[in-house]
């Protein structure tokens, strides 16, 4: 037999397919679509929190692959024949961390764009007081607003303050003078300074994984301080990153960064700086550097007395009749991710307890409505390339509190992994159970949520922490220890193996 | 539809003229390709969106210009969902027993689960050809500018893939041996 085109043709013709569109997407599709094209040609959000950082990833990661890069021992150290301190830039990150007050002025450069009408440049100043709990960080925001003159939407660039005071965080708005007021517990405040910390090094190209692609390359004297220069290029798909680091060696502060980029394939071209960083290590902030007072003049959609306790929560996972969310997820060093979540049916007003009953530690995830079987992890962040990674989801542990059940999941790679990103992203990948799937096409969903990477000295704090946050019976769940999860790890990774 | 002249003057108004000549064929395209109906809604709103933000990036003029650029973001939209479905497919069939398979939301016959699951098995560009050549109509130089290949080479592994194809629908046994021939090429 031979199927020729004409063949196949005919095949194709006698196929009943129903590829009749539904009329009800179409019309909301058109018109969201038309929505995003009239607010803006690349926003299609009202409100985006864009500092530099961001914007500069964003740019990396329309960039592409990896190509190259120098690694040399930076993160083993360097001995030099003139007697100065060993270290590398593993030790400088450290002495950040470590720190009891970090100083950030950071000056942005922002080009001409739809919110802004010419090359801009401004100074921002951060503070995070790591002993302390408190943080003052600004961002500029890209906020759409209606001209009343023209009567079209205008995209504006407006700078957002956040202050945490160590109980209240209050979110300042230089545009509209506005203020906000949250409230934090003892286990935010934890988490939340812990991730500036990260967020900072993060954006400051000096995570983890990017150490190692340092290299000393001389020194120089800036205000009387004889620093080290250490320095990182990384080539992407259209452009050159060039990033520079001033370190003091006797202390292994880091004193500057700076970043430049250029086209690649430009010998000729300039470096452009995109990213330029001052740090002070362990300096009195001001007086009411933290102050969360409302500034005068300033309208305040709510007070502290008002202020909302927010939930420990990441990521919403609404679909149809479900509720529910990630509540948080941590990293540990073997790349196993812990994540609690829950998940409820709306129609049904008293959840199932049996659903809980009789788990194991190690065992199968519960049948909730969306069930979360699953994450997968980025290759590349940057580029957005998922690895070949595959995670196993088993049974950690549950909590419960005020009525809700949480599940603790821990999600174990089918490979030895060694984390070196602090704040790796994760797909994850939920199940919608039969019972509570409406329309029997949508087997899944999946949304992306960011976990923190711990130490096995931070699990008690974080993890554990975490699961107090959500629990009335904080004792319930004393069994569970770093050297337990690890152990159970170690055993579905070898059972997975076999 | 109306000409869409050049890129410059592409705006909201050539967006919705887009949209509204081609979001049935783009949809239509979308189910051929996945199978599902749920799924090709979902991969349609993304492409359409994909569209709305980078219209006015389009290189090239005219309206058929903008057309091959559709149909490349919609196969690129496509290969994507594929190769991130047939992964969590992989996942759920590891995390439980039960095998799903794909489902025919459409209400086809038997037919148009054994082509379409004798399809799937091809790779993502001979299934892109495939879907383009027989069922959005396209001549071998419409297909091969939006696949960024020569017609030539379109002509090949078209003509490979549907070698292939009768492999797989004989062992799928779906009565094809009385359409044939009766001689192999």
């Amino acid at each position: 037999m031979k199927i020729d085109e004409k063949q196949f043709e005919q095949i194709v013709a006698g196929l009943n397919i129903d590829d009749r569109p539904n009329t009800e997407h179409k019309q909301a599709l058109r018109k969201k679509m038309l929505d995003a094209c009239k607010e803006s040609p690349s926003e299609t959000t009202a409100i985006r929190i864009q500092p530099v950082w961001s914007k500069i990833m964003k740019s990396r990661a329309a960039q592409g692959a990896i190509v190259t890069m120098i690694i040399i021992g930076a993160l083993i150290g360097i001995k030099l024949l003139d007697g100065t301190p060993v270290y590398g830039m593993s030790e400088v990150v450290e002495q950040l961390r470590n720190a009891r007050t970090i100083h950030i002025y950071n000056s942005i450069h922002y080009e001409k764009n739809q919110a802004i009408e010419r090359n801009e440049k401004y100074v921002l100043e951060d503070w995070i007081d790591i002993e302390g709990g408190r943080t003052r960080t600004s961002a500029f925001g890209i906020i759409r607003v209606h001209n009343r003159e023209s009567g079209k939407p205008q995209m504006i660039q407006a700078l957002i303050e956040h202050v945490f005071d160590g109980e209240y965080q209050m979110q300042v708005n230089q545009h509209f003078k506005s203020v906000h007021f949250n409230k934090l517990s003892n286990f935010q405040k934890l988490l939340h300074t812990k991730k500036a910390v990260e967020s900072f090094l993060d954006k400051t190209y000096l995570s983890s994984k990017e150490l190692s692609e340092y290299v000393k390359v001389g020194q120089e004297k800036i205000d009387n301080e004889q620093l080290d220069i250490w320095q990182r290029k990384k080539l992407f798909t259209n452009s050159i990153y060039k990033t520079i680091c001033w370190v003091k060696p006797s202390t292994c502060e880091i004193r500057y960064v700076k970043a430049w980029k250029k086209k690649k394939d430009d010998d000729k071209g300039e470096w452009k700086l995109v990213s330029d960083v001052k740090i002070e290590f362990n300096v009195t902030p001001p007086p009411n550097t933290f102050s969360t007072e409302v500034p005068e003049g300033y309208r305040h959609a709510n007070t502290k007395d008002t202020a909302y306790e927010s939930p420990l929560r990441s990521r919403q996972l609404p679909l149809e009749t479900i509720e529910g969310s990630i509540v948080t997820a941590f990293t540990l060093p073997d790349g196993s991710v812990i994540m609690g979540w829950y998940s409820e049916d709306k129609n049904n007003t008293s959840p199932d307890d049996s659903i809980f009953e009789n788990l194991e530690a190690g065992g199968d995830i519960p049948k909730l409505p969306a069930e979360i079987y699953s994450i997968e992890s980025f290759e590349d962040k940057e580029t957005g390339t998922l690895s070949d990674t595959i995670y196993y989801g088993r049974h950690l542990a549950y909590t419960k509190k005020e009525g809700r059940f949480y599940e603790w999941s821990i999600y174990i790679p089918d490979k030895n992994i060694v984390q070196q990103e602090a704040l790796p992203r994760y797909r994850v990948l939920a199940k919608l159970n039969p019972e509570t799937r409406q329309d029997p096409n949508r087997e899944y969903l999946d949304r992306t949520v960011s976990s923190l990477t711990i130490r096995p000295s931070e699990f008690n704090a974080f993890v554990l922490g975490a699961m107090k946050e959500c629990s009335d019976n904080p004792e319930a769940i004393e069994n569970i220890t770093y050297d337990m999860v690890s152990e159970l790890s170690n055993k579905i990774r070898n059972s997975i193996e076999k | 539809m109306a000409t869409l002249e050049s890129p410059n003057q592409l705006g909201i108004e050539a967006l919705e003229t887009l949209f509204d000549g081609y979001y049935d064929r783009i949809y239509a395209y979308c189910v051929h390709r996945l199978f599902c109906r749920t799924a090709a809604e979902d991969v349609t709103s993304a492409i359409f969106l994909a569209a709305a933000a980078g219209i006015g990036s389009v290189s090239g003029n005219g309206s058929d210009a903008h057309v091959r650029w559709l149909y490349a973001i919609a196969t690129n939209h496509c290969n994507a969902y594929i190769r991130k479905h047939l992964r969590r497919q992989k996942l759920l069939e590891k995390y439980q027993q039960q095998h799903q398979s794909p489902d025919n939301a459409a209400g086809a016959g038997p037919d148009w689960t054994a082509v379409y699951g004798a399809i799937a098995q091809l790779k993502p560009t001979e299934q892109t050809i495939i879907t383009l050549r027989f069922f959005e109509n396209m001549e071998y130089d419409q297909i091969a500018a939006i696949i960024k290949k020569r017609p030539t080479a379109v002509r090949v592994i078209l003509h490979r893939a549907l070698k292939k194809l009768r492999k797989l629908l004989n062992a799928a046994d779906c009565g094809l041996e009385n359409r044939g021939t009766g001689h192999e090429d």
